[in-house]
């Protein structure tokens, strides 16, 4: 039986039997000691479950590197307060402390996209280490477009490297977590677009320019976004040309099966190797397109990629509960008093308990035991006696 | 210690400024060999020794999640994994010919130390093998639960079975890249502040700070015989720099010199050996750091190869280095070995005999000295051959039988059968 098997067999028995919901009581280890346990927690995520990013840059380009991550500070009371101000939170990775050497990224940027940055600095200025944000309005705490590769310093294939964040007041240290930065670059092109002679991004710009007229062969290093309108960057493209998401799906939608794989997505998305989907869902055998849709859904022109995304209420129906807020996704919505959903639940594609054993790090630091981060006194410093409200506001 | 070495000391002692003598020439010129892959791109280089054996990593196969280390010796093998474990990289090898790298699983916290040798697969223990030396120490890293919840790196060490901690320079975490057969570890540690990362040098488990090139932060990615270290600093201009640090045995750093780059504001240095010659990657492209020059390897190359070379990680005291580049569109595994390409015209003969198991085969020529040959019998376990002043070089094969085809890895043509009975 393959290891990831066992693993899914694993979190579905521990689901299982436990319920999955918030009446459970699964096995508990190592619990923190509540006395124990500091005047502050901070509970980080990253915002999609997996960054996706090109392996080369000089040729053609879906994605730079860029993974963002979002941090909530608790200050423990009876009822606690979200804290956005009076902090520094600084971030690092001890494992992966640079990326200049790892992706040509840096040497294409201002052709790709304008701009000369220093190395190791990503779009939005923010490096392999520094501080991150406050979004008093969202209650969070933010970093965005850290440049991260997934190959940590010793050349190890890492694509769950662990940040470092620590919270600081005056100073000192009142608070720090580990979460998981995920990143990949498993974008498997080649499964199809393979010419003797050629490299794949060739193959691609060729077949473009056989397909549509363009001459993107003799433009290279070609953006995709230039054209193609894709809100993962910002990026407006041409208006007359469908937007990148759905002419990628929509002119490969039919085209999979020569894949040969299992799951079509991963000739694509990250990955055969990668498994960006390996969470408590993934161990329930919910598949991309349980989620998501085929194909042709996710081609459909009314749909707006990455802003228009599957949500939890689709599936999950609770009386008394709600799940994202109103127009929201799950990665910016809050409930339970503004806690982000994030922060209990986990990143998309990796709600715990994980697959990953790394993915479960935090919420066996924070309660002892992977999944669902419901342990009351993580940040309450007496057990509440009213029911637990799921919802934003009461 | 070789020629070459004494060279380079001697001329340390002199107060020559030794950084600025190494041997192999500026103007040297390489041929290339793809080392393929296991099945598929990509694959890359790790590790070289001294005669040309080469390991290092590879996808499988497309299809499947499969990633193995591979040694290769004139043809590539793969080394699988230990049972139970879906990856593996061979980071390092030794003059014995053991290879040592991770067994792992992506999302694992700790991979399974691995060590193979004569065909059989040996763990060593939960940390991540980087480095071997002769004696076969290893230096790696591992994660361990701080007790709270939260997961540091370890710079280890493993001997005879015994895995040691090594300190850090006041930080969380460090990890060990490199050990020289004096055992001399080096690598990083975090500074106290945990904000910066300084080049580390452990001798007798005591940590000593390399410092850097004026800015906060340094690694050391490896280490000579004769305590010469290089690696990567932050330099006081902002720029990230290759680095040839000189240290003595109590760990003082006597020596600092900046290599510069090949543009783009960042270069690192992966290896070096016994001459001083450093390897690493500027900019897009791998480099010879000699003589005092820093070179694009991609002008040393036969410009109608197709290979693009990005890295170069490893080098021998023959001057052969390994790295990976692009060829057809695909990331490989590459060695480079001194001299321009071979005129095959010019070996007049290859004979091969086999006397009591031991296979000498001898190549006579009218190539140039110095002309370096790989040889290899029955497609693999690669020797190479130094032709010398008569155009004559010859290779040997202890504990052979039975039926053996010789070939000449840069004249395919040539090529002789010969019976080990």
């Amino acid at each position: 039986m393959k290891p990831n098997r066992i693993l899914r067999k694993a979190v579905l028995a521990w689901v299982a039997g436990t319920g999955g919901g918030w009446a459970f009581a699964p096995p508990v280890v190592n619990v923190p000691d509540p006395l124990s346990r500091g005047e502050y927690e901070i509970i980080a995520q990253n915002d999609l479950g997996m960054h996706c990013m090109n392996e080369d840059f000089s040729e053609l380009v879906i994605l730079p590197p860029y993974n963002t991550v979002r941090a909530q500070v608790i200050q423990r009371r009876r009822e606690p307060d979200i804290v956005t101000d009076g902090l520094t939170l600084r971030y690092g990775f001890p494992s992966n402390t640079r990326s200049a050497d790892k992706t040509n990224f840096w040497k294409y940027c201002p052709q790709i996209f304008g701009v000369t940055l220093p190395p190791n600095v990503g779009l939005t200025g923010h490096g392999m280490t520094g501080t991150l944000d406050a979004l008093p309005r969202e209650g969070v705490w933010e970093v965005s477009g850290i440049p991260i590769t997934p190959f940590d310093d010793r050349g190890r294939l890492q694509p769950y490297p662990l940040i470092t964040i620590i919270a600081l007041k005056d100073g000192a240290e009142i608070a720090r977590t580990q979460t998981v930065v995920p990143v990949s670059q498993e974008i498997t092109c080649n499964l199809c677009h393979v010419t003797p002679g050629v490299s794949t991004a060739t193959d691609i710009l060729r077949d473009h320019d056989r397909l549509h007229g363009t001459t993107l062969e003799q433009s290279k290093p070609v953006l995709c976004a230039a054209c193609h309108a894709d809100p993962a960057l910002g990026a407006e493209g041409n208006p007359e040309l469908p937007m990148l998401s759905h002419a990628m799906h929509g002119a490969h939608a039919a085209r999979m099966d020569q894949s040969g794989l299992d799951n079509v997505c991963y000739a694509c998305h990250p990955g055969i190797r990668t498994q960006c989907q390996r969470d408590v869902h993934m161990a329930g055998e919910v598949e991309c397109i349980d989620c998501h849709g085929d194909m042709a859904e996710v081609a459909r022109p009314s749909r707006m990629p990455w802003l228009q995304e599957p949500s939890c209420g689709s599936c999950h129906a609770r009386t008394g509960f709600e799940f994202e807020e109103p127009g929201k996704l799950f990665r910016h919505s809050r409930g339970h008093g503004g806690v982000a959903c994030l922060t209990c639940h986990g990143s998309p594609h990796a709600i715990t308990p994980t697959l990953t054993a790394v993915d479960n790090a935090q919420s066996m630091r924070v309660q002892g035991r992977p999944g669902t981060i419901n342990d009351c006194l993580v940040c309450h410093t007496r057990q509440p006696e009213d029911n637990f409200r799921h919802r934003l506001f009461n | 210690m070789n020629t070459r070495e004494k060279k380079w000391i001697s001329a340390a002692v002199a107060g020559v400024s030794a950084m600025m003598t190494a041997s192999t020439p500026a103007d040297v010129l390489y041929r290339i060999t793809d080392l393929g892959t296991l099945g598929t791109s990509p694959s890359r280089a790790w590790g070289i020794d001294e005669v040309g054996r080469i390991v290092g990593e590879s996808s499988v196969r497309l299809d499947e999640e499969h990633l193995h280390g591979f040694l290769w010796n004139g043809a590539i093998v793969d080394l699988g994994a230990q049972p139970g474990w879906p990856h593996s990289i061979a980071f390092a090898l030794n003059k014995a010919g053991q290879v040592v790298g991770p067994s792992f699983r992506l999302g694992d916290m700790n991979d399974a130390a691995t060590r193979w040798a004569e065909g059989v697969i040996e763990p060593l223990g939960a940390f991540t093998p980087r480095a071997l030396n002769s004696d076969c120490v290893v230096a790696g890293v591992r994660y361990v639960d701080d007790g709270a919840g939260l997961w540091m790196e370890q710079a280890v060490r493993w001997e005879n079975g015994a895995l040691t901690p090594l300190p850090t320079l006041g930080g969380q975490n460090a990890w060990a890249a490199a050990i020289n057969d004096a055992g001399w570890v080096v690598g990083a540690s975090q500074m106290p502040d945990e904000a910066t990362v300084r080049a580390a040098l452990w001798l007798d488990n005591a940590v000593f700070d390399l410092g850097t090139l004026g800015g906060d932060s340094s690694q050391a990615l490896a280490v000579n015989a004769s305590g010469y270290v290089v690696g990567w600093s932050d330099a006081a201009d902002g720029t990230q720099h290759a680095f040839l640090f000189e240290v003595d045995s109590g760990g003082n750093v006597t020596a600092r010199r900046d290599l510069g780059e090949l543009g783009g504001g960042t270069s690192y240095a992966f290896s070096l050996n016994a001459s001083g010659d450093v390897v690493g990657s500027s900019d897009d492209a791998a480099f010879l750091w000699t003589m005092g020059e820093m070179i694009d390897l991609n002008t040393r190359i036969d410009p109608l190869s197709g290979w693009t070379l990005k890295d170069a990680v490893a080098i021998n005291d023959a001057g052969q280095i390994a790295g990976r580049g692009t060829v057809e569109g695909e990331f490989h595994a590459y060695l480079l070995t001194p001299g321009d390409s071979v005129d095959c015209t010019r070996i007049r003969k290859l004979t091969a005999r086999c006397v009591d198991g031991k296979l000498t085969a001898k190549v006579v020529s009218s190539l140039p000295e110095g002309t370096v040959l790989t040889l290899t019998r029955n497609g693999g376990d690669a020797k190479t051959l130094t032709i010398n002043a008569r155009g004559r070089g010859k290779v040997k094969w202890t504990k052979q039988s039975g039926s053996q085809m010789v070939r000449v890895v840069e004249c395919p043509e040539t090529a002789t059968p010969v019976s080990c009975l």
